[in-house]
C-alpha cells in the first residue's frame, strides 16, 4: 500500500510531518531528484490558517510547487468573490476564516451549503470555472489528486515532479542515476500513490470540521479510489487554546459521527483510532514521541519489502476490500440497509528477534500495544501485518489464541525486516456484544461512551454559545437547532447512541444527520420569500395586477368577450 | 615485498571480504525466509523483494565516492614509481610533464571506474540504512577520499623526492573511506554477530 497521506489541521501536519521526513542526505544547496520518504508515500497538508503555515519550515507552499507542501484550504476564494459575499450575507459563514477555533459544525455547515444551496453552486459554477465547491474542489485538484495514480488517468502533468510515474527518457540531469540505480520499488511502474490516508484530529478545529466534507467530496469524485481515514481522538481535559473538553468531544463526535455513518461508496472505507489520551499516558504528553509512536505504528503497513511474490498482499483495493468484506453476522449495516464503514484500532509491539512470535502477538494486542482502548477479544476481525521472519501460521495461531477469533478472520500480510521485528495488528470494530462494557474501563464502548455523554452535555449547556456566538445569519441558526436541538436532531440521535452503546450493540451511529440538507434550501428560501413579502413589494404587485385588469377590460377583444360570456 | 603492497592486498582483501558478506547477507535471508515462509522463490526474486530506494541525493553521493576512491587508488599506488616501478604516471612523460596530465589520469579512471560503479552503489539497495548512516557516509567519505587523493598529488608533485607522512596519510584516508563506503554491510554483518 502506498497512501497519499493527508495530514488537515494542526494535528495532521505534526503526524504527517513524521510520515514525510527525509530517507534521503539533505545536501542543503541542491537535491539531485525526488524527496523521498519511507514506504515511498506522498503527503500534502492542509490547513485554514495561513498564521499556522507561516510558523513552521518543514512544509512549503504548493501552490508555489515546493514539496512537501501545504494548500490553504480557501485560497482559491478571492477576497471580492460573490460567494463568499453572497454565503456571508445569507449563512453568516466566512469562507477565508483564519482557521475555525475548535468549531466543527461551522466548517460542516459551510462545506453543507455547496452541497445543498442550488443558487450558490449556480454562482460558484459561474465563478470558478465549474467548480461547486472551491473549498473540497480546491485541495482535491491542487494537491491530493496530482500525487495518485488517478493523475495519470486524467491525463495531467504533475507540475510538482512528485510522482515518478514518468518516461525515463524525460529525467534530465543526474536524475537519470537515481532512476537506474536506486531500483523501482518491487517491481511497481508508478511511484504514484494508490490511495489516500486522511489524518486529523478528533476534537480539534480544522481537521475535525473538514475530515468528513473532504473524504466525501473525494468519494463523490472517485467512487472506487481507496480512502482511509486515522482519526486522532484528543486527550481529556482543557487543551492548550482553553476549548474545554466537551466542545472538543462535541467536535470529535460530529466528525466520528459523519465519518462512520456514511455507506460504502458515500464516504471512507475505514477509520483508524487512535486515542491521544493513551499515547499521552505513555509518553508523558511529549507530542512529538506521540507522534512518531502512531507514525512508527503505521509502517508495516507502509514498508515496500514484502516477500518475493507477494507485493500485490495489501495493495490498496486488495486492503479495501477486505476492510468492508463481512460475513453476515457481523454485518456493518445502517439503518438505511446499507453497509457501514469499519473502524479499526491499530495495535503495535517491536523487538529484537527472538523467535517467540506469541509473545510479541500478546505485546501488540495488550494494553501497553494497544493505540485505543479496547478487548481485542470483542475484534471482528484482524488484520495482522509484520515486518520480520515469520511463519505465516505461527502468526495466525498466535493471534488466534489471544483473540478468539476463527482462523479465517486473521488475515496475515507479510514484509522483510531488518535487524528489528514489528507487528502491527489492526482489530475491525472491536466493541460491542456485551451489555455494560461501557462501564469498563479500558473498553472501547467506555472511550466512546465518555466522549458522546460529554458532547450531549455541551449541547445542552451551551446553547446561546453554539448557536447565537459567530453571528450565523438568522437562516443558520434556525438550522442549526434544528440539527442540534430539535426533534430527531444530533442531541436525539447521540442519546440513541449511548443506549446502543450501554445494550453492547455496534455501530452507535446509523442515521446520517446533516445541517442544511433537511429540504432544498433554494424552494425553501423562496417559498419562505413569496409567503412573506415586503410591504413595498405588495403595493407594487398590486398596481400591476390592476394594470392588466384594466387593459383586459378596456380593450375591444375583452369586451366582446364579455358580452359572449353574458349571453352564454 | 614492500609494505605498501601488504597495505593494498589488505585493502583489496577487505572489499573483497564485504562482496562476500553481501552474498551471504542474501544467502542468509533467503535460508530464513525458506524457513519462515511456505513460498518458493528464487534468488531473483528475494532480490527483487529486498530493494529499496534509498534517495537520489545519496545514491548519487556514493557512486561520486565510489568513483573517487578507485582515482584515489590509482593516485596513491600508480602516480608515483615508489611501490610499482614499472606501471606508473611517469612511465607516459608525455602525459606526465603535460600542466593538465593529473586530471587526464584522474578522467581516464574515472570513465573506468563509473563501469564498475554501475553494479557497486547497486548493494545500498538491499540494506535499511538509517538516515544517520547515510548521513554520516555522504559526509565524511567523500571528505577522506578528496584527503587521500590530495595527499597523493603532493606526492606526485614532490618526486623524487618522498614524504612518508604523507603517503600514510593518504592511505588512511582511503582505508577509512572504503570502510565508510562498506558501512551497510559491515554493520548489517555486526548485527548478525550480535
Amino acid at each position: 500500500m502506498r497512501p497519499c497521506v493527508v495530514g488537515i489541521g494542526g494535528a495532521g501536519c505534526n503526524v504527517l510531518r513524521k510520515f514525510l521526513e527525509s530517507q534521503d542526505v539533505d545536501l542543503k544547496v541542491h537535491s539531485f531528484g525526488q524527496h523521498l520518504a519511507f514506504g515511498d508515500v506522498k503527503g500534502v497538508w492542509l490547513d485554514s490558517a495561513s498564521q499556522d503555515a507561516q510558523n513552521q519550515n518543514f512544509y512549503g507552499s504548493l501552490a508555489e510547487g515546493c514539496y512537501p507542501g501545504y494548500l490553504i484550504c480557501h485560497d482559491l476564494v478571492p477576497d471580492g468573490s460573490p460567494s463568499r459575499d453572497y454565503i456571508q450575507s445569507v449563512y453568516g459563514f466566512d469562507l477565508k476564516a483564519m482557521g475555525y477555533d475548535r468549531r466543527a459544525e461551522y466548517l460542516k455547515g459551510i462545506f453543507e451549503i455547496f452541497e445543498y444551496d442550488l443558487d450558490l453552486k449556480k454562482m460558484t459554477r459561474e465563478e470558478f470555472s465549474g467548480e461547486e465547491n472551491p473549498l473540497s474542489g480546491y485541495v482535491w485538484k491542487e494537491g491530493i489528486r496530482p500525487l495518485t495514480t488517478l493523475s495519470r488517468r486524467a491525463g495531467k502533468g504533475n507540475k510538482n515532479n512528485v510522482g515518478n510515474g514518468e518516461d525515463p527518457s524525460a529525467l534530465s540531469g543526474m536524475q537519470w542515476l537515481w532512476h537506474d540505480i536506486a531500483p523501482k520499488s518491487n517491481g511497481h511502474d508508478s511511484r504514484l500513490c494508490d490511495s489516500i490516508l486522511f489524518i486529523a484530529s478528533l476534537g480539534g478545529g480544522t481537521g475535525t470540521g473538514f475530515i468528513n466534507p473532504i473524504t466525501s467530496y473525494v468519494r463523490s469524485e472517485e467512487l472506487a479510489f481507496p480512502i482511509f481515514a486515522l482519526g486522532v481522538l484528543t486527550e481529556r481535559g482543557s487543551d492548550s487554546r482553553h476549548a474545554s473538553e466537551g466542545q472538543r468531544c462535541l467536535g470529535a463526535t460530529i466528525a466520528m459521527y459523519d465519518l462512520l455513518t456514511k455507506e460504502a461508496g458515500t464516504g471512507i472505507d475505514g477509520l483508524l483510532l487512535v486515542d491521544n489520551q493513551v499515547l499521552s499516558e505513555r509518553y508523558d504528553r511529549n507530542y512529538s514521541r506521540m507522534d512518531e509512536a502512531i507514525y512508527r505504528s503505521l509502517k508495516p503497513l507502509l514498508d515496500l519489502r514484502h516477500y518475493p511474490g507477494s507485493s500485490l498482499q495489501d495493495d490498496a483495493p486488495a486492503m479495501r476490500r477486505v476492510f468492508w468484506e463481512t460475513d453476515g453476522e457481523s454485518a456493518n449495516l445502517a439503518d438505511a440497509g446499507g453497509l457501514l464503514p469499519p473502524l479499526l484500532v491499530p495495535c503495535y509491539a517491536a523487538g529484537r528477534p527472538d523467535g517467540q512470535v506469541q509473545s510479541l502477538v500478546d505485546r501488540a494486542l495488550s494494553k501497553d500495544g494497544r493505540l485505543f482502548p479496547c478487548d481485542p477479544a470483542r475484534a471482528e476481525r484482524a488484520y495482522v501485518l509484520s515486518r520480520g521472519f515469520f511463519s505465516s501460521e505461527e502468526l495466525i495461531s498466535a493471534t488466534a489464541k489471544r483473540t478468539g477469533l476463527p482462523r479465517h478472520e486473521i488475515k496475515v500480510y507479510r514484509k522483510l525486516g531488518d535487524r528489528m521485528e514489528d507487528l502491527l495488528i489492526l482489530l475491525r470494530n472491536p466493541y460491542g456484544g456485551s451489555a455494560g462494557a461501557c462501564r469498563e474501563e479500558g473498553t472501547l464502548e467506555s472511550r466512546l461512551h465518555q466522549v458522546i455523554g460529554e458532547a450531549i452535555r455541551y449541547i445542552e449547556e451551551n446553547e446561546t454559545d453554539i448557536i447565537e456566538y459567530l453571528g450565523y445569519s438568522d437562516l443558520t441558526k434556525e438550522h442549526l437547532r434544528e440539527y442540534l436541538y430539535g426533534q430527531g436532531g444530533l442531541k436525539d440521535e447521540l442519546g440513541l447512541s449511548l443506549a446502543r452503546l450501554e445494550g453492547g450493540e455496534k455501530h452507535p451511529f446509523r442515521r446520517p444527520m446533516s445541517m442544511f440538507g433537511i429540504g432544498d434550501l433554494r424552494s425553501f428560501r423562496s417559498v419562505r420569500e413569496a409567503c412573506t413579502p415586503q410591504a413595498t413589494e405588495r403595493a407594487a404587485l398590486e398596481e400591476i395586477v390592476r394594470s392588466q385588469l384594466e387593459q383586459i377590460l378596456s380593450s375591444d377583444e375583452g369586451a366582446a368577450r364579455i358580452k359572449r360570456l353574458i349571453g352564454s | 615485498m614492500r609494505y605498501e603492497l601488504i597495505l593494498l592486498a589488505a585493502l583489496l582483501g577487505f572489499l573483497a571480504l564485504c562482496l562476500l558478506a553481501h552474498q551471504a547477507y542474501l544467502v542468509r535471508v533467503k535460508a530464513r525466509l525458506g524457513r519462515s515462509a511456505d513460498i518458493h522463490f528464487n534468488m531473483s526474486q528475494l532480490k527483487d523483494s529486498l530493494r529499496l530506494p534509498q534517495g537520489s541525493n545519496f545514491i548519487t553521493i556514493m557512486l561520486v565516492s565510489w568513483n573517487l576512491f578507485f582515482v584515489a587508488v590509482v593516485f596513491l599506488y600508480l602516480l608515483t614509481p615508489q611501490v610499482f616501478a614499472q606501471w606508473n604516471y611517469f612511465r607516459l612523460p608525455a602525459v606526465a610533464s603535460w600542466e593538465l596530465g593529473l586530471l587526464l589520469l584522474g578522467v581516464c579512471v574515472l570513465v573506468l571506474a563509473t563501469l564498475i560503479n554501475l553494479y557497486l552503489p547497486r548493494i545500498y539497495g538491499y540494506y535499511v540504512i538509517s538516515r544517520q548512516t547515510k548521513s554520516l557516509m555522504s559526509r565524511v567519505a567523500p571528505l577522506l577520499l578528496t584527503t587521500s587523493i590530495l595527499s597523493s598529488s603532493y606526492l606526485g608533485t614532490i618526486y623524487p623526492g618522498s614524504d612518508e607522512l604523507a603517503w600514510r596519510l593518504g592511505y588512511v584516508s582511503l582505508a577509512g573511506a572504503l570502510v565508510l563506503l562498506m558501512l551497510p554491510v559491515i554493520l548489517s554483518y555486526l548485527g548478525r554477530s550480535k
